[in-house]
């Protein structure tokens, strides 16, 4: 965090801070009693740290011609306060920059991990070097006997480790955080609380009642979790400075007997920066704790709130299908409140006729962790009436997080409804449109069998109509499984059956008509005398029909139709294959779209929808089989050959 | 003579009935509502019953039939339902139907073929 240019440029701000400096400076000396230039803790060092990882390193200037004045202005000559300044300088500059590098700086507090490191890098190490220098300098200047080079340097590092962990921290943290609570909030009674808790134990640890200094911790240790940094922070400042005071003053638990205040104030340093680390560390470690309780909260709240707001309801179950929870929407759905279902076996809502299509779907998702699968059925709600229900399971049974059955299920009746509108419109759509269709077809076929009484032209004349009314009768069954095929809606029901068998039979019921067209239709006797298949004959049929009637269709007289049966690895193949028409090779690849009919083939024959290779392509993906046609090119005669599979 | 009540709410349609069976000696009953038919059934005890699904009234075919397999006089009369609604076959076969034919897709020859059958039977 640095101050942006303008304040730099302020060199007022600068001089503020130098003026600063030394007046804080000053005040501290007259702490300092083994040495003039040297006193129990140097409130400074945090000062200089703290002002350089906030307004940036461009301050050291400031730093260094304070810590000049305030040495030259103690003890020493010229010489000695400049090494001495530079030394205080590189202090905060090095806590500074071991500070910016190896931690984050916005984080620093909240951080165990970085808050050791702070206590390292700016209380252990920068520290050592400033007094090192210092305590040096003093010596070979001869302003300190050699003698004393050890305790000199102990005192001053602890001094500066006492203000780099006491004062910093209170500086950078209100700089960080410098919101007030309300005047109406309740934490001022705690926090008032706490201050008579520091007053009463400071009193009473350093005016002699309880000369324990650890008497003293409590109170911080409440603050670490009941406020936070900041507060922790400011209460160690506030024991510090009375320690220090007592201490001076030959009060407190340092005082040795027999007197020795050199003793005594190295006992209290020592007690200021163990207490201040510490304290610096723990604070961290509950701040840390509360942030990341934070967040769990949030991202639960978050996922609480996506899952028991959606529309949909969601319910996890068991390996039994026992349910183990169930969402709030569950009472828009089904009328039962969560707690009302829970425990109960999750079958027991399915309607009675559902219920073996819905343990198959669960059975089909057992096998694989993540396997899904989605089924729709009629469930009762709680005041009994029907309802269906689109449901998806996934098996997250395995998975640590979950470790259940996972139902998302959605009302669909009024889609059903829908569905069933169109079904219904459908039906008897065709039911209307077929009804006088069927009549005209026995009237004619009664009066065609009667071919005496009638004149051959009037014959003639009534041979078309029936043509025509058996194209209209077979035009609306296409349309009608279309319109089934589109919507999905095409029942298929295998049934084992012998399929050599099958597939003939279909064929011959063809020869009567190839004959009247003069089309010779010859099978070649399949090696294979039986196959066992697995599929519904309906499509089976319907399949045949289409391609043999396009054949004969399309094929002049005298042409020929062959068909053949073979088995080709895990499939039987049927071919038919014409000396038809043909199909222009640029419009093959339209073939299977409805509606479709090749541009030489409506030029051939009026007759016809389109509908029949859509319908028959989607039988036989139903049965999982494969339609192929070829056309050789027009120029050789055409001719088309079609196979079709059926997996055995 | 055989006799067959034809259950059947279209008066065209019963008289191509009528007109296509009669050559056949056979006596047709004609009903076009399921009351009547199930009067018709219980009074001339006929030796099969042709019916459609589709009525115009609230008993459709299917309960129709259901109602003459409940009932002890009746239930063993072979019923062939002729219809236009082409997939009720499962449905018809599963209710009690002797026999189940897709009206359109049927000639006319079957139609009589399949009657024979049923009353010879």
């Amino acid at each position: 965090m640095k101050i942006d240019e303008l304040t730099w440029k302020n060199g007022s701000a600068l001089a503020l801070l130098t003026l600063f400096y030394i007046v804080v400076g000053k005040f501290a000396l007259t702490f300092a009693s083994i040495n003039a230039s040297a006193s129990p803790v140097w409130p400074t060092t945090g000062l200089a740290i703290a002002a350089l990882l906030i307004l940036g390193q461009r301050i050291w200037p400031a730093v260094l011609i304070g810590a000049f004045f305030v040495n030259l202005t103690t003890a020493g000559n010229v010489l000695t306060s400049i090494v001495i300044a530079i030394g205080n300088t590189l202090e905060g500059l090095v806590a500074m920059w071991l500070i910016l590098r190896y931690t984050e700086f916005s984080n620093l507090f909240d951080s165990p991990i970085y808050v050791t490191k702070y206590v390292v890098f700016a209380g252990l190490i920068a520290t050592a070097l400033s007094a090192t220098i210092g305590t040096t300098t003093l010596v070979l200047s001869t302003l300190a006997p050699w003698g004393s080079f050890g305790i000199i340097w102990l005192t001053w590092w602890l001094g500066d480790m006492g203000g780099a962990l006491v004062v910093a921290p209170v500086i950078l943290l209100w700089w960080t955080n410098h919101t007030v609570y309300p005047i109406y909030d309740t934490r001022w009674l705690a926090f008032f609380l706490y201050c008579a808790l520091l007053f009463v134990s400071g009193f009473v640890v350093f005016y002699d009642i309880m000369p324990y200094p650890y008497v003293a911790m409590p109170a911080l240790l409440w603050a670490a979790f009941e406020f936070g940094q900041r507060e922790t922070a400011f209460g160690v400042l506030y024991i510090t400075i009375l320690a220090v005071f007592a201490t001076i003053n030959g009060h407190g638990p340092f005082i040795v007997t027999p007197h020795n205040m050199n003793h005594s104030l190295l006992l209290l340093q020592l007690f200021v920066c163990i207490l201040s680390a510490m304290k610096l560390i723990v604070a961290a470690a509950v701040a840390q704790q509360k942030k990341i309780k934070k967040q769990l909260l949030n991202r639960e709240r978050y996922f609480r709130a996506l899952i028991e707001k959606s529309s949909d309801a969601i319910a996890l179950i068991d390996v039994s299908a026992t349910i183990l929870y169930a969402s709030p929407s569950t009472t828009k759905i089904l009328g039962f409140t969560p707690q009302e279902i829970i425990g109960l076996p999750g079958l027991s809502l399915v309607s009675p006729e559902d219920v073996k299509g819905t343990l198959s779907t669960l059975q089909s998702i057992q096998k694989h962790t993540g396997a899904t699968a989605v089924r729709e059925v009629r469930v009762k709600r709680k005041d009994g009436t029907i309802i269906w229900v689109e449901f998806t399971v996934q098996n997250l049974l395995n998975d640590p997080a979950v470790g259940a059955v996972v139902v998302n299920y959605r009302d669909i009746t009024d889609r059903k409804e829908a569905e069933a509108n169109k079904d219904d419109f459908f039906t008897i759509t065709t039911h209307q449109l077929r009804t006088p269709l069927s009549t005209i077809r026995w009237q004619l076929e009664s009066m065609l069998s009667d071919t005496h009484t009638l004149p051959k032209r009037i014959q003639v004349k009534l041979q078309r109509i029936y043509a025509s009314d058996l194209r209209m009768i077979s035009q609306v069954n296409e349309l009608l499984e279309t319109s089934r095929v589109v919507r999905g809606k095409v029942v298929y029901e295998p049934v084992k059956m012998e399929g050599i068998s099958a597939i003939v039979n279909h064929i011959d019921e063809f020869k009567s008509s190839a004959q009247k067209k003069a089309i010779v239709l010859t099978m070649e006797t399949p090696k294979l005398k039986r196959v066992p298949l697995f599929i519904d004959p309906k499509l089976l049929s319907g399949v045949i029909q289409n391609i043999l009637s396009n054949a004969i269709k399309y094929t002049a007289s005298g042409g020929t139709i062959t068909t053949a049966i073979h088995k080709e690895g895990k499939n039987l193949r049927v071919t038919i294959t014409d000396t038809g028409i043909g199909i222009p090779k640029n419009e093959q690849h339209r073939l299977f779209s409805k509606f479709f009919r090749a541009s030489n083939g409506s030029r051939y024959s009026s007759d016809g929808t389109g509908l029949g290779l859509f319908i028959a392509k989607s039988y036989i993906t139903r049965w999982g089989g494969t339609l192929t046609i070829e056309s050789p090119t027009l120029k050789t005669g055409g001719g088309t050959n079609v196979h079709f599979t059926i997996p055995l | 003579m055989k006799k067959i009540v034809i259950i059947e709410d279209d008066t065209d349609v019963q008289q191509v009935y009528q007109e296509i069976l009669a050559p056949h000696k056979y006596h047709v009953f004609p009903a076009t509502t399921g009351q009547l038919g199930l009067q018709l059934i219980s009074s001339e005890h006929p030796d099969l019953v042709i019916l459609d699904i589709i009525m115009s009234e609230s008993m459709n075919g299917l309960e129709i039939l259901k109602e003459i397999r409940r009932t002890e006089t009746m239930k063993h009369t072979p019923v062939l339902i002729v219809t236009n609604l082409h997939s009720e076959r499962a449905a018809a076969i599963k209710s009690g139907a002797t026999d189940f034919l897709a009206k359109a897709d049927t000639s006319l020859d079957v139609f009589i073929g399949k009657v024979k059958k049923l009353l010879n039977g």
